[in-house]
């Protein structure tokens, strides 16, 4: 019933298939047969896994039709417009046992494969009403419509895999919280300073006996914390979904068969959150309004007994409400470590240490020599001279210890503008959270103050000359005495033959 | 009389003649300490003075950092080491000028004579550490010297050993046209300069105290008194990887011509006296200079020069003949670590010394 189209043929027999530019016969449309449902979902988890049903969509439709003995199978059509979508279509058909065919009305034939480069023809044609009449080389059949499956549904009725990994995905999440559970749940996440969105949906009750609608808090966290992820995914009352798609969810531990990125077949001013387990999907056809999780914070109020408000007696400026300044030791890791405090009983160490640093730590490290000690800082760090106490650089001329952090915990300007140091003023705050400011014009570049041989570093040379030199054994005699000899006794003999003491090495006893 | 007491002698002893004898300065040497005063002080005992005893580490550790990577050594002197140091003042004492007069001139002889039967009750080094450890503190034995001051005047003139001239007779010194000669006399110039001591005797004891301490021996080689000879002391420290070794690092601080001279000389004694596992040791010694010569004229160079001695029969040739013949040897059996492109210039570079007549005289004797 088909012939192959040869090279050159220019003319066809099936109404409505044309020869495009390549040669490839090709009608308007493009249609896949396939046996079974679970087919189909196959042939859409396959195709949307490389490629996006984007451009399908517009002419995409999904059709259950029947035989004339009775066999329902499932097809699929779509705009053919080029030979490269068709060969895409029919390659993934192939793969999951579906037939491809083309055509524009009512016949279709079979797309083009290995043995057919250019397609083929249907040599005879089948005169019938039924709306869709299928020519392959195996069959010929004719095919009533029964019913059109809408993809969006389809999706919908899919029920996701089980797959624990997406527990550990990155990545933005919905948390649905039940409406007992979502005042705490706020309060845990701004306790924890877990920055995120939330709102209020509203679902129709599931059956008479409700009350009312169904209030849920659905919550939208950019980045949920790793702890946190176990907890929500087990957690009765709350479901955390991830985003598969725009305006669409899978929940937490499943993913669905199809790529749903793919389908654009949800509204993005929407949500669609497929649940697991064969739960029906919840679905906001708009997305309500989202508030800031802080927004939603426990509020306590004062207690009645006090007065409303506490009116100013004057009017002068009232004094400044201020708390120590406090050092405490901080977790966060070491950033920005380019300054070192070197206490008077560590000079010597840094004498000795600088003939051992290399030319490009002493050429970018200045030195300020105080009668606190040495303060050196360093642009590029200052871990290359291990001594004295570390500083980081929080703010320009501002330093702290490293591995501490200060309280209460203002902004560095504003810490800088009340400590109110002068701009040439390099200031040390130290464990105790004593500042220091030491003038920026103290420090001079280590290299030159080496050279220069400060008041300290004459020193370096003198006790190194001292520690090296070797004074000659000069002997000196004193008068004998009188009795010179009186200890000069021999060795009491030993008591007992000394037994025989080891040699070096053992056994070797060469003639003398 | 009555006597002192362990601590009492370890302090004198340490203050004016061991703590000078490491870090310098004027040497005070004082009461003879004879061999039970010497044995008397013992194990664990540590003078007061501890920025001396802190002084004498820091310089004894950079002592024996010439020869081993070490950074630490015990403080005080361990028993032996100050019976040795108490020896040591003995033995410098008994060349005191004072002993050169009526009824004193057998004090050196009976103080010798002490010192012997004290150094035949110290033993040898336990182990190489230990003869390192008595090298650090005895390595400046040679360099202590008494500076004998020779004084003129208008009228007179008046020699000094050992002791400052009064002022009275330096006073108005353009005026009274006066005139001081210093002249340093190292220790083994002490007994011929105003002592009664037996020079030979004296030699010889100082060679037995040399036993006490083979590192200093060896460390010591190219002294003119007493002549290096091969002990049983130092052929044990020499026998072991870790003694040669550090014997290696300790004669390549020395003039290389004169430890030649000194070992050449030392070990054709051996060979004199058939003393076949002495030789051994001694001879792997030479090997192992031998090696560190050749090895030393191959870094940089293409064409490194062969290691050559003249045709003269002395004993440095024989040193560096016997070396190389046995380098060779080890090379051309074990191919001792090295490739076969380093082998093969070592080899070159040994061979005209391994063909020399010193050489072949080695071979001779070998047999």
């Amino acid at each position: 019933m088909l012939e192959r189209i040869a090279l050159h043929q220019t003319r066809l027999r099936t109404p409505g298939l044309g020869l495009e530019g390549k040669g490839v016969a090709l009608g308007a449309k493009g249609l896949v047969l396939l046996p079974s449902l679970d087919r189909l979902v196959a042939w859409l988890s396959v195709y949307t896994r490389e490629h996006s049903l984007e451009d399908l969509m517009p002419s995409l439709v999904i059709e259950i039709v029947q035989s004339k003995l009775g066999t329902k199978e499932i097809t699929l059509s779509f705009a053919a417009e080029s030979s490269d979508r068709m060969d895409r279509v029919a390659e993934t058909a192939r793969l999951v046992g579906g037939f491809t065919f083309t055509g524009t009305s009512r016949h279709f034939v079979q797309y083009r494969d290995a043995a057919a480069p250019f397609g083929y023809d249907a040599t005879q044609l089948i005169s019938t009403d039924a709306p869709l009449v299928l020519y392959h080389d195996r069959f010929t059949q004719v095919y009533a419509t029964e019913k059109e499956v809408g993809l969006r549904s389809l999706l919908l009725r899919l029920m996701p895999h089980v797959d624990p990994s997406t527990v550990e995905d990155g990545g933005p999440r919905f948390i649905v919280a039940e409406q007992g559970l979502g005042p705490a749940l706020i309060h845990y996440f701004v306790r924890s300073r877990v920055e995120g969105e939330v709102a209020v949906g509203e679902w129709p009750p599931e059956s008479a006996f409700d009350e009312g609608p169904v209030r849920r808090y659905v919550m939208r966290i950019p980045d949920l914390p790793k702890r946190m992820r176990p907890l929500m995914a087990r957690t009765p009352g709350l479901t955390t979904f991830l985003p598969a798609g725009p305006g669409v969810a899978v929940e937490m531990g499943y993913r669905h068969p199809v790529a749903l990125r793919a389908c654009p077949v949800f509204d993005p001013n929407g949500l669609v959150l497929i649940r697991g387990r064969g739960d029906e999907p919840w679905t906001l056809e708009k997305m309500p309004q989202m508030g800031d999780l802080r927004a939603f914070a426990r509020v306590e109020l004062r207690s009645e007994g006090g007065a409303d408000v506490l009116k100013a007696s004057a009017t002068r400026l009232p004094e400044p409400v201020r708390v120590p300044l406090r050092v405490v030791p901080s977790p966060a890791p070491w950033r920005n470590v380019t300054a070192t405090w070197i206490p008077p009983q560590q000079l010597s160490l840094l004498r000795r240490i600088a003939y051992a640093l290399p030319h490009q730590t002493i050429l970018r490290t200045q030195v300020a020599l105080t009668e606190r000690g040495a303060f050196l800082r360093s642009n590029q760090g200052i871990e290359a001279i291990p001594l004295g106490t570390f500083f980081v650089e929080i703010h320009p001329n501002l330093y702290i210890p490293a591995g501490y952090d200060v309280t209460p915990a203002v902004a560095p300007e504003v810490l800088y503008r009340a400590l109110g140091a002068s701009a040439s003023q390099v200031l040390f705050i130290n464990t105790a959270a004593h500042a220091i400011a030491v003038e920026e014009s103290a420090f001079s570049p280590l290299e030159t103050a080496l050279l220069e041989a400060q008041a300290w570093e004459p020193l370096v040379a003198e006790e190194i000359h001292r520690a090296l030199e070797e004074a000659p054994v000069d002997l000196k005699l004193e008068p004998l005495g009188v009795f010179a000899l009186s200890q000069v006794q021999p060795p009491a003999q030993p008591e007992e033959p000394q037994p025989g003491v080891p040699q070096l090495p053992p056994g070797t006893q060469p003639p003398r | 009389m009555a006597k002192d007491d362990p601590q009492t002698l370890c302090e004198r002893l340490f203050s004016t003649f061991l703590g000078p004898l490491v870090v310098g300065g004027t040497m005070l040497p004082g009461k003879l300490f004879g061999g039970k005063g010497a044995l008397s002080i013992g194990n664990h005992r540590q003078p007061s003075d501890v920025d001396l005893l802190s002084r004498s580490e820091l310089t004894r550790v950079r002592v024996a950092r010439k020869l081993a990577p070490i950074d630490t050594l015990d403080q005080a002197p361990s028993g032996n080491e100050w019976a040795l140091a108490a020896c040591l003042h003995d033995l410098v004492q008994s060349t005191h000028p004072g002993f050169d007069a009526l009824f004193r001139r057998s004090g050196p002889k009976r103080i010798l004579d002490v010192i012997e039967k004290t150094l035949e009750r110290i033993p040898p080094p336990a182990s190489v550490g230990d003869a390192l450890s008595r090298h650090t503190w005895f390595s400046r034995m040679f360099e202590l010297a008494r500076t004998d001051i020779d004084l003129q005047w208008w009228t007179g003139s008046e020699r000094f050993l050992g002791t400052e001239p009064p002022r009275r007779l330096t006073a108005w010194p353009e005026l009274r046209r006066v005139s001081e000669t210093r002249t340093p006399r190292p220790l083994m110039d002490l007994p011929s300069s105003g002592s009664a001591v037996d020079v030979q005797r004296f030699t010889m004891v100082t060679a037995a105290f040399l036993e006490k301490t083979p590192l200093t021996d060896l460390a010591t080689v190219t002294r003119s008194a007493p002549v290096f000879l091969w002990t049983r002391e130092s052929l044990a420290l020499a026998a072991t990887q870790g003694g040669r070794t550090m014997v290696g690092r300790a004669l390549g601080l020395l003039s290389q011509r004169a430890v030649d001279t000194a070992l050449g000389r030392a070990t054709k004694q051996l060979f004199a006296a058939k003393a076949v596992r002495a030789l051994f040791v001694a001879v792997d010694l030479l090997r192992d200079r031998a090696l560190m010569a050749a090895s030393a004229r191959l870094v940089g160079k293409d064409e490194p020069e062969p290691l050559a001695i003249g045709p003269e029969q002395n004993d440095a040739a024989f040193a560096i003949g016997a070396g190389a013949l046995v380098a060779s040897h080890w090379i051309a059996q074990t191919g001792g670590g090295f490739n076969e492109a380093e082998r093969r210039a070592i080899l070159h570079v040994l061979a005209p010394a391994a063909q020399s007549a010193a050489a072949r005289e080695v071979k001779a004797l070998l047999g």
